[in-house]
């Protein structure tokens, strides 16, 4: 089942049936039952305070936990226009404290949110689980690289602007994203990921390989930043907000058109496609405009990315991004940004808070755990959050009631 | 004038010869069943009338179109549409999102349109919604609209079933055994409908049933195969004397009545 290898691919494990098994179990005693319904509301303010408890990088750690719960409480209760108001107000209000260390780390949170939320489009909506989302973000960053940096070796340097390139790098993104589509219409569930998977290897090693157009290992030097109104966005703090931006648009156009018949026409594919078909679906090219919606947010990610980082290299794009990305959509809740969002914070942030994690209580002192052990308790929170909430934090609607099903023994239909 | 000709189809999975040279008119606005002992190539006939198979030989025209060989959305679209023997809901949607899904064909939404959500894209969408639920109170859906379709109850989930095939507006409906699994006062309340649906809305229908009561009382014309064949077809009262359909449901000598297994 692609849950199931969604799931294993998300933890680095293999939960199979005794994960679910165990969980199952645990959920019958009274104890169980109450960790399974209200252990996230403890779990995170602990995480919290522990993170709060280290000696230095407060700002980031303050931040994050201040942003996750936030996000968490807020967002889980639907609140609406007032928690994003204020969600939205300490996203931009909050990196003014930080230093370079910590804004860096809250580029990459956005960053990731991003192609989250365009990777959602394929596999949270449309139910096409993608392994190589990590080719649009490299055709992206490449795009810019080669068009703008002087030193660039394709010879086509032109030195457009950013805001210029980043539509183009859009509309690119989307054609590959049609491309690596049409091969694979006819596959489903897990052959689709290989080959997915594949095509994100191809354009690695081709972008690795073309010396002549790209620079091949040596990577493309001297990108130049974005100017906005006559300034120079020359740091990660001015960057940040450009994918703030960009995460805000990408999560507005994405719901509207979840809401709209595009996106039902989506989810009538994920849940049987011939019969999305038989009911007038253009299957085809409903699955099409999946793979360029996602691959041009991906696109423009790569954009950004490569602007900020000055200097690009083959070895950037490799399978851990469109790993990374995947396992935060799961993590949050596929199928609903709301949920990416999160999951980038969780799985991009929490490894840096976890730096500073220490113990320090009554006779036990382990002041460097999270330094050395910080993605084993990574790792771990990873692996917990999975078997507490298999369906992701913050779930769609629907992800909520198809693994509701999985657990259900009653037989759905009589024949 | 027939609206629907099927013209000597076959259809062979490897070597198995489902259907064989099975020709037949439809004419509009009646009510045709199509019965058959299982393995009769019933299921098949629809599969191929709705582009879910090609027909390895023969054509099959509706509203003098040709249709065979069409992608299933395209025959969607030619104004064909139809319901499922195992029921294939949308599960994880509510009721009135599996209607709204039946709608597509006449939505013109399209991305742009969604992000910028203008005045006539949202009346649009309101229409279509209030149509959604006029279909759901047709078929006696009303105030379950919310409802998950999984969380229906079985005789709801086939009626859920019949308006999400209402919803793409078909000229020709094929409903493949509305009343499967029914308690007898579930299929007579399908029967009913089913007559309501040509009545009002001046559908063709061509059905496939096992429940002789309900063949004989609601169908004006059938045609019986048999091991892909067809070996009768004719007014109810002229096919239950058909010698050939008697023994092939029952053997010979035996009355045809019961349901037969």
């Amino acid at each position: 089942m692609p849950t199931d290898a969604l799931r294993s691919l998300a933890t680095g494990l293999d939960p199979g049936r005794y994960w679910q098994r165990g969980a199952e179990a645990l959920q019958r005693t009274p104890t169980g039952a109450f960790i399974v319904r209200y252990g996230h509301y403890v779990a995170l303010p602990l995480f919290a305070v522990a993170g709060g408890l280290g000696p230095s990088y407060f700002g980031i750690r303050m931040t994050f936990a201040i942003l996750v719960l936030v996000m968490y409480a807020l967002l889980r209760s639907r609140s609406g226009l007032f928690g994003l108001a204020l969600l939205a107000a300490m996203l931009v209000y909050l990196p003014r404290q930080m230093d370079v260390f910590e804004r860096g780390i809250m580029f990459d949170i956005a960053l990731y949110a991003l192609l989250g939320i365009g990777l959602n489009v394929v596999v949270g909506y449309a139910g096409l689980l993608d392994l190589g989302y990590v080719a649009f973000f490299a055709s992206g960053a490449y795009l810019y690289a080669l068009i703008s940096a002087p030193e660039a070796g394709g010879g086509f340097a032109i030195g457009t602007s950013f805001w210029i390139v980043l539509p183009m790098a859009m509309v690119l993104a989307a054609l590959m994203g049609i491309l690596l589509g049409l091969p694979v219409l006819r596959l489903r569930g897990d052959y689709l990921a290989i080959v997915t998977l594949g095509f994100g290897e191809i354009i690695r090693i081709m972008i690795n390989n073309e010396d002549g157009l790209t620079n091949g290992p040596i990577g493309v030097f001297s990108i130049p930043k974005p100017h906005f109104g006559g300034t120079e966005l020359s740091g990660p703090f001015e960057l940040y907000f450009v994918v703030l931006a960009g995460c805000f648009l990408a999560a507005f156009a994405s719901e509207r058109i979840r809401d709209s018949r595009v996106g039902r026409a989506w989810e009538a594919i994920r849940e049987d496609e011939d019969v999305a078909s038989a009911m007038g679906v253009n299957t085809t090219a409903y699955k099409l405009m999946a793979f360029a919606i996602g691959a041009a947010m991906g696109g423009a990610g790569g954009v950004v990315y490569s602007a900020k980082q000055s200097a690009v290299f083959p070895s950037d794009f490799n399978l851990d991004v469109s790993v990374n990305v995947l396992a935060l959509v799961i993590i949050g809740g596929m199928g609903n940004v709301r949920g990416v969002i999160l999951g980038a914070m969780l799985l991009i942030g929490l490894p840096e808070v976890l730096r500073d994690f220490s113990i320090d209580f009554a006779f036990i002192h382990l002041d460097n755990l999270g330094a050395d052990y910080r993605l084993v308790i990574f790792g771990a929170a990873l692996v917990a959050v999975m078997v507490l909430r298999p369906e992701g934090l913050l779930p769609s609607r629907r992800r909520a009631a198809e693994l509701e099903r999985g657990l259900d023994l009653e037989p759905t239909t009589v024949t | 004038m027939a609206i629907l000709s099927v013209r000597h189809v076959s259809r062979a999975f490897e070597g198995l010869i489902a259907l064989n040279d099975v020709s037949m008119e439809v004419e509009p606005e009646t009510i045709v069943g199509v019965i058959g002992p299982n393995g009769a190539g019933k299921t098949t006939l629809f599969n191929l009338l709705t582009g879910f198979y090609k027909p390895t030989s023969g054509e099959i025209w509706f509203e003098n179109k040709r249709v065979d060989g069409l992608p299933l959305h395209r025959v969607a679209a030619a104004g064909i549409s139809r319901t499922f023997q195992n029921i294939r809901l949308f599960s994880n949607m509510t009721a009135v999102e599996n209607v709204l899904v039946g709608g597509h064909l006449h939505l013109s939404t399209n991305i742009a349109t969604a992000i910028l959500r203008l005045p006539g894209t949202l009346a649009q969408e309101k229409r279509a919604l209030q149509a959604a639920v006029d279909t759901l109170g047709f078929v006696g859906l009303a105030r379950r609209e919310n409802e998950l379709a999984r969380n229906l109850a079985y005789g709801e989930q086939r009626r859920l079933e019949i308006a999400r095939a209402l919803a793409v507006r078909p000229r020709l409906l094929l409903l493949d055994e509305p009343t499967a699994g029914m308690n007898p006062g579930e299929s007579i309340d399908m029967m009913r409908l089913i007559r309501q649906l040509r009545d009002d809305l001046k559908m063709t229908i061509v059905l496939i049933e096992h429940q002789m009561r309900v063949v004989m009382t609601v169908c004006e014309y059938i045609t019986v195969l048999d091991h892909g064949e067809k070996i009768s077809e004719g007014q109810p009262a002229e096919v239950q004397r058909d010698q050939r359909v008697i023994e092939a449901y029952l053997g010979t000598g035996a009355l045809l009545g019961e349901r037969p297994e």
